[in-house]
């Protein structure tokens, strides 16, 4: 019998490969790139024609490969990375196969030009996966790989390529990934002559994000910096209020590797619950840190996704580090513009277990300067014009009121600005000085002196924040205070609603609405939860039942009943604007606000707070340097 | 007009109307006092629009005449000026002169000024000063201040041919008082609403006049004796059914020290919720045990020695509810009633001859799980 299995020969295996490996101009641009990247690279130039289906050419200024690595290096399984399965978990290179070149080169007409340090360049020319020349030339240390005709051996596949607009959307969108992971890496793009990318190194993922999107993008987000059971979670979210419908971006990276996973970006999503409207996505660029072995890369042919061994672990970390980030003042909208500036956070701990301090920083980092010296005007200049010929005694309308002594610099702001960045993180113990004075606006507003400027404090979504937390905290620990009532209420209701209060009554009474049928369909309220001194707590439960029958955007996103009540509670029964306040009410609110979890957003993904930073009035005043 | 007047007369009859005046109001004539001269008076007089108040105060009057006057400057004025006082008027600018002091005032004129209820004393119950500020300082307390239902705001006046009672509430907590009272005329028994601001004034202006008159016309109650009318607009009933929700199966009670048990409750509500300020209360054998837990704060207990043989009983309630329903009683000694812990309790006091009929009741907070 003539046997049935035999080895492929190398270069079909190749192809073989090639087909998991290299599917579109993009597969390759990223093996390219990510070799450049393993070579230690500090500026990769890409240059494409046609999509990268004429021609890609990457080049790098690595370490280069000599003679006999460069001739290996198109070898199946050949690879410098890896030499025992050990190593392999504990990679930390992007390639570990060493399946890339010798698979790109079954299925092209590809050129390396490569050359070591101090030595020799070498010329290796494959052509559909034929070694066709080997010859020395000139070249400075680093490699260029120069892909041709792509596919040009199997139809089959360069049939299934796409329009060169959309291929090079792949290439740009591929480069991008790889220069977030590598913001201290210089990267050029060039799609058919023209720039598509000029990525200078970069000190952080912030100023890579300016860089790529504009400083507009980046001014919307805010630093995560969290660690947890040995998982580092670091990057930039979005400000929920920043967030839109349909315009979300995810960048995901574990150890410095790109990755997508529906979960982890469902967790980040869980993080913002209650802080953003149904429907709307923050943009997420989030880059995990996991010890080796915590973590398995060689999951996927093309490496676009990877296994956790302890999932949960990673999704707890990224819900509760996003968590912790929207607790924080930097959470919320800033009157004037916030630039991304020099320093951007470079996301490494210095030690795992120490408080991640870039984000302590952050109102700084991205305020409208911190650290600056603000040059004030000459303390001799009079800060009061002087009124000539005015005789004395008399002060004519309109006359300035003439000051004993001339104002020079204020010792308060010089204080707070000898401060500079060392100012420390602020956090609701620290928010205020003591005994501060607040300020209620419109009736709607609290306005409050901060130790870096002002807080403006909607009264109304603040409140929300405090009754839905309140009211959840009070469903967890089983009881809730209850005022009886005189006058017990009688409310009359549809079928409908009728129907859904007797669904909700056990609810409804552990919020603090105790509830009978009346006969009929009318209910009689016996006793009603007390949060403010103003509450109408008829209109409340009439609303609140209103909304719970017809559905609205704010509960129809609530996964528990607890939670629809909650939400609808905290939405009717929080203080309206235009309820006037008194200074101990204020502060009441105050206190309350900032003991809930995620004090600077309301429920509806609106901020509850504005800051007005000191730098941002001395900007607008002009005193800034 | 052109009168003179002592400093203390003018103070006097300043300081009467000042109370009405708004501190803030959108239409410039509510912040001037009107004043009218004639015969061997001034007539000063202010109002909110919803309160009015006009006192009489004696003066020599030169040139009739009235002119309304910004209240506060005037009253300034008034208090500084050295001995009597010369005011009169010329178009709408008004001059003071006291010794050899001058001021010039920009008045407003007289019909910019609203007019005054007209309500008819002709039919009016006769009442005395001290028994209407007696009623009033015990009830209008409990009226709400919330906006949610206006009638609440008020105070329920019932008078009768016998008898006159002030009721209050704000639905959690009510105070209630009768008075016995002499009338002379036959008069059909009414329910009145009135606001406590009013009431205040009433009692600030009339608490000590031997003869109250009070009279009525379809919107709005007036008020006179000494000198002295306070008008204001009726608010509209009907009021809540509070005979209804007045205990009269409270098998629970006790008597106790007023001050005794102000003292426990303080101290329980320091470290009660500032939102409920939800203290407990457990009857049973010979104590009232108090007790105090809230999360993230902390915890408190106190018994307190009473007369007490019914059966136990825990129940919540707002101490500072408590705390002002005590304040108000007049004796050193109280009577509790309790039923149940989701029924009204009331406060009571003994021993005192001079407010017989003084009730109050406050409605517990329950625990809900
Ligand atoms: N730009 C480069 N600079 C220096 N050495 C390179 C470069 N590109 C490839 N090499 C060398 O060639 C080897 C083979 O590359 P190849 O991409 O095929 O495999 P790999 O990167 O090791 O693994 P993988 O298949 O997972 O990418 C690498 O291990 C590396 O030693
Ligand atoms: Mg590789």
């Amino acid at each position: 019998m003539p046997r049935r299995i035999h080895v492929l020969p190398e270069k079909l295996a190749n192809q073989i490969a090639a087909g998991e490996v290299v599917e579109r101009p993009a597969s390759v641009v990223k093996e390219l790139v990510e070799n450049a990247l393993d070579a230690g690279a500090t500026r990769v130039e890409v240059v494409i024609r046609n999509g990268g289906k004429t021609e890609i050419r990457v080049s790098d200024d690595g370490h280069g490969m000599g003679k006999d690595d460069a001739l290996m290096s198109m070898d199946r399984h050949a690879t410098s990375k890896v030499r025992s399965e050990a190593d392999l978990a504990a990679i930390r290179t992007l390639g570990f196969r060493g399946e890339a070149l010798p698979s790109i080169a079954s299925v092209s007409r590809m050129v390396l030009e490569t050359a070591e340090r101090d030595g020799d360049g070498t010329r290796v020319v494959v052509t559909g996966g034929q070694m066709a020349a080997v010859e020395a030339c000139a070249r400075r240390t680093g490699t260029t790989l120069a892909v041709r005709s792509l596919f040009f051996n199997v139809p089959a596949r360069a049939k299934f390529l796409r329009t060169t607009a959309a291929e090079s959307r792949a290439v740009v969108e591929t480069v991008t990934t790889l220069a977030l992971a590598h913001p201290g890496v210089g990267f050029v793009l060039d799609a058919n002559g023209r720039e598509a990318l000029n990525l200078p190194p970069a000190a952080g993922a912030a100023e890579r994000i300016a860089a790529v999107w504009g400083p507009e993008t980046a001014g919307e987000l805010i630093p995560v910096a969290h660690r947890e059971a040995g998982v580092g979670v670091t990057g930039l979210v979005q400000r929920p209020h920043s967030s839109r419908p349909g315009s979300r971006r995810v960048y995901l990276f574990v150890n410095g590797r790109s990755f997508t996973d529906r979960s982890v970006v469902r967790a980040a999503d869980r993080a913002y619950r209650t802080t953003i409207p149904e429907g709307v996505y923050p943009s997420l660029f989030l880059f995990l840190d996991l010890p080796d072995g915590e973590v398995d890369v060689n999951v996927h042919p093309a490496k676009a996704e990877v296994r956790f061994r302890d999932r949960p672990a990673v999704e707890r970390a990224v819900e509760e580090g996003i968590r912790a980030t929207l607790a924080g003042l930097e959470s919320t909208p800033s009157i004037g513009t916030r630039a991304p500036q020099d320093g951007v956070p470079s996301f490494t701990y210095a030690s795992p277990r120490q408080p991640p301090a870039h984000v302590r920083e952050a109102p700084g980092t991205w305020g409208a300067g911190n650290g600056r010296a603000y040059a004030y005007g000459n303390p001799s200049t009079p800060s009061v014009p002087s009124s000539p010929g005015g005789t004395p005694g008399t002060t004519l309308p309109g006359e300035p009121q003439m000051t004993l002594f001339v104002a020079g610099a204020p010792e308060a702001l010089k204080d707070e600005a000898d401060a500079g960045s060392s100012i420390p993180p602020i956090v609701s113990p620290d928010l205020l000085g003591s005994a501060p004075v607040m300020w209620q606006v419109h009736s709607t507003y609290i306005l409050v002196e901060t130790r870096s400027g002002l807080l403006l404090v909607d009264q109304h979504s603040a409140h929300e924040r405090v009754l839905y937390e309140e009211l959840m905290r009070d469903f967890g620990s089983g009881s809730r205070e209850s005022q009886r009532l005189l006058f017990p209420l009688t409310l009359r209701l549809s079928p409908a609603e009728f129907s859904v209060v007797e669904e909700v009554r056990g609810v409804l009474e552990r919020a603090g609405f105790e509830v009978e049928p009346f006969g009929g369909r009318a209910v009689i309220v016996h006793s009603v939860p007390n949060p403010h001194p103003n509450f109408d707590a008829e209109r409340c439960l009439r609303e609140m039942i209103a909304e719970l029958t017809e559905g609205s955007s704010l509960i129809d996103g609530a996964r528990t009943q607890h939670q629809r009540i909650a939400l609808t509670f905290a939405c009717k029964g929080a203080i309206k604007a235009g309820q006037k306040l008194s200074q101990r009410e204020m502060g009441e609110l105050f206190d309350r606000l900032f003991a809930t979890e995620l004090p600077y957003h309301d429920i509806h993904g609106r901020p509850t707070v504005v800051q007005l930073s000191l730098t941002e009035l001395h900007r607008r005043f002009g005193r800034s340097a | 007009m052109r009168f003179t007047i002592t400093r203390e007369n003018l103070q006097q009859g300043l300081g009467a109307v000042a109370g009405a005046i708004p501190t803030r109001t959108t239409l410039p004539v509510l912040a001037n006092i009107l004043i009218e001269a004639e015969g061997s008076e001034v007539r000063m007089s202010g109002t909110d629009l919803d309160t009015s108040v006009s006192v009489r105060v004696p003066a020599e009057v030169a040139e009739a005449g009235a002119i309304t006057a910004p209240a506060k400057k005037l009253q300034e004025i008034a208090r500084e000026l050295p001995g009597s006082v010369e005011l009169s008027a010329q178009g709408d600018s008004i001059s003071i002169s006291s010794g050899r002091t001058r001021f010039k005032l920009n008045g407003l004129p007289r019909d910019e000024f609203p007019a005054f209820p007209r309500v008819d004393f002709e039919e009016s119950w006769k009442l005395t000063g001290p028994d209407l500020q007696r009623l009033i300082s015990h009830v209008s307390f409990a009226a709400s201040t919330e906006e949610t239902r206006p009638i609440l705001n008020g105070v329920l006046w019932q008078l009768s041919s016998g008898e006159m009672r002030m009721v209050a509430t704000n639905g959690h907590r009510l105070a209630k008082m009768t008075l016995p009272v002499e009338s002379s005329a036959e008069l059909t028994a009414v329910d009145l609403i009135v606001h406590p601001r009013a009431l205040g004034q009433v009692q600030r202006l009339l608490g000590s006049s031997a003869q109250v008159e009070v009279a009525r016309s379809e919107n709005h109650i007036g008020f006179q004796g000494g000198g002295v009318q306070v008008f204001t607009r009726l608010i509209e009933g009907p009021y809540p059914n509070y005979e209804q929700v007045i205990p009269k199966d409270n098998d629970k009670q006790l008597v106790a020290d007023k001050g005794a048990l102000t003292a426990a409750i303080r101290r329980m509500a320091i470290v009660a919720s500032d939102q409920t300020h939800r203290i407990r209360i457990a009857l049973g054998g010979s104590s009232l045990k108090f007790s105090v837990e809230t999360p993230d704060l902390g915890a408190a207990a106190e018994e307190l020695p009473v007369e007490y043989d019914g059966d136990p009983l825990e129940i919540g309630f707002n101490a500072q509810y408590l705390l002002e329903l005590l304040r108000y009683m007049p004796t050193d000694e109280v009577r509790l009633t309790f039923k149940a812990p989701e029924r009204a309790a009331t406060i009571q006091p003994v021993g005192n001859e001079d407010t017989p009929d003084y009730l109050c009741l406050v409605m517990p907070l329950r625990l809900l799980s």
